[in-house]
């Protein structure tokens, strides 16, 4: 019976050694699964009730019933391998980036416009990082992208739309003078941010 | 502290009326003479057989002998030779008709099994059943899809129960870690059948088991006798594996959705428990069915996984098709049922 010794290989998980063994295991795309005798305390040191076991808990951030998993992960197309990540490998991704699954997902009129915001914000990061001589255009790389880490994912949430607005109208500032000096690439970056904008501002 | 619901107070399933030729036969050989037996006018065939009333209510009868008790018919019937061939007859019908609906996996890359499924489930385009539930259905919307899903959520989990013998070692261990949550982990008034019928009461209808079968289009049927099907037969059981996983990895996000537009309509706990309890029971069930148990059983069987992926492309496929029925009889202000709730 030579699968019952693969029970508790990394293979299968669910294999714990012993009743007071507590395991984690974080599931490729998924929430981290604990087994085991374990209690969950929040930062005051207030026990947080579990009411099943094995539980889950949220590994991609967007769940609604946090520090537990309700499912979100594929909503948001949420990708993490199970085995560990190491710092210095880049991240493969299995797919192309899910910008336009997640557009037919979301519904409302303002979630598609920061969802067109967030795509023409990158193709002004794209635009931006395409250039390598010219310093003055490459520092507002930054800005836009962190524009579009705040527009990636978040739907509608208003914060986020408004600083992504407030750091899109910074880029536009600094890329003014050399727009003005007649380079090609700033002149499309800065189509593409102001379209940007504008779509954050239509907001309904 | 809620009383213990007497849930086991037995299944005992009325036979619907006679719907046509396969129903006619089936209840021949019960041995109860159709002749008696109210006939309701029969419904056309099905394009498919999918979506054919009588033969999947013929078929549903003839799984139910291993469920319940029905009423009028002998129990030794459940192994009569004469039935299981009209069975394998049914069956026949139905595997064709979901060879016609199911994509040809032949486009399968050679992932694992888990990352084959999870690719399904991505790319899956079904209807927007739940979004219409929590957003726009009015509340005889609702009571509908709680009927059309108390043919299987009143015994939830059971279909998924036939194929544990089925499987050894790691996925075996995996499958029954996650029975276990359903059926209540030790506490009956926990078991998602039971939290099904409470949801029903709360709702005001009738939770009795198979109360509402004789209503039940054949369309609906199929989603029951697909897991069924796939459970008995344990040639099958990895058909029941994908089945099982997609079924896991598709229920959180609706299920919230389902629990909101109930508390749209103004319904309380005792009506969305069933619905909340989804959303977090099926997020740990989700990776545990996907990885644990298909994806383990492909390590260890291969054989067995393109029977995998085909049972993840039924169930998708056939509930889909199901969901866009419901949402085109509401469209034009038409009761889903054969026969509209009072």
């Amino acid at each position: 019976m030579s699968y019952m010794n693969s029970a508790r290989s990394p293979g299968y998980p669910s294999g714990v050694a012993s009743p007071d063994e507590v395991v984690i295991v974080p599931y490729q795309d998924g929430p981290y699964l604990v087994r085991g005798p374990v209690t969950l305390r929040d930062q005051r040191g207030l026990a947080i009730a579990v009411s099943r076991r094995p539980f889950a808990l949220c590994r991609c951030g967007k769940s609604r019933i946090r520090p537990f998993c309700d499912g979100t992960h594929q909503l948001v197309r949420f990708q993490a391998p199970s085995e560990p990540e190491l710092a210095t490998t880049s991240r493969p991704r299995r797919e192309a980036a899910p910008i336009r699954s997640l557009a037919r997902l979301e519904q409302t009129s303002a979630e598609r416009a920061v969802r067109r915001a967030e795509e023409t914000v990158m193709q002004a990061l794209q635009t931006v990082s395409s250039t390598a001589d010219e310093a003055s255009i490459r520092s507002v790389q930054p800005l836009v992208v962190s524009a579009r880490l705040l527009l990636d994912g978040r739907g509608s949430e208003r914060s986020s739309a408004d600083g992504a607005r407030f750091l899109i109208q910074g880029a536009l500032h600094a890329l003014a003078p050399v727009v003005s000096a007649g380079h090609e690439l700033a002149v499309r970056a800065t189509a593409d941010l102001q379209r940007a904008a504008a779509d954050l501002e239509d907001r309904p | 502290m809620t009383a213990v619901q007497p849930f086991a107070d037995g299944r005992v399933v009325a036979l619907p009326p006679v719907r046509g030729p396969w129903t006619r036969s089936l209840y021949e050989l019960l041995g109860c003479r159709s002749g008696v037996l109210a006939r309701v006018e029969a419904t056309a065939p099905g394009e498919l057989a999918l979506d054919d009333d009588d033969l999947q209510m013929a078929l549903y009868l003839c799984y139910e002998l291993h469920y319940a008790k029905l009423e009028g018919v002998e129990d030794r019937m459940e192994w009569s030779p004469v039935v299981l061939m009209l069975r394998a007859a049914l069956e026949q019908e139905f595997a064709k008709a979901l060879q016609v609906l199911v994509a040809d996996g032949g486009d399968r890359e050679c992932g694992a099994v888990g990352d084959e499924l999870q690719r399904l489930v991505r790319e899956d385009e079904g209807p927007p059943l739940s979004r219409y539930v929590q957003t726009r259905a009015t509340r005889a919307e609702v009571l509908e899809h709680v009927v059309h899903r108390s043919a299987y959520q009143l015994k939830e989990a059971d279909p998924h129960s036939w194929v544990v013998p089925r499987l050894h070692g790691a996925p075996k261990a995996a499958l029954v870690e996650v029975q276990a949550d359903e059926y209540g982990g030790g506490r009956p008034d926990r078991m998602h059948a039971a939290l099904f019928a409470r949801t029903m009461r709360g709702l005001g209808l009738d939770a009795r088991y198979g109360a509402y079968l004789a209503r039940l289009p054949g369309i609906t049927l199929a989603t029951v006798n697909l897991m069924s099907w796939f459970g008995l037969h344990r040639r099958l059981r990895g058909a029941l594996v994908g089945h099982l996983a997609v079924f896991e990895m598709t229920s959180s996000g609706p299920n919230r959705r389902y629990g909101d537009g109930l508390r749209r309509l103004g319904f309380g706990p005792d009506v969305t428990d069933f619905y909340d309890e989804h959303v977090e029971a099926d997020a740990v069930h989700e990776s545990i069915a996907l990885w644990d148990v298909a994806d383990g059983l492909a390590r260890l069987e291969p054989e067995v996984a393109d029977d995998i992926l085909f049972g993840a492309r039924a169930l998708l496929a056939v509930e889909a098709r199901w969901g866009s029925y419901l949402l085109s009889a509401w469209s034009r202000g038409r009761s889903s049922l054969l026969q509209p709730l009072a």
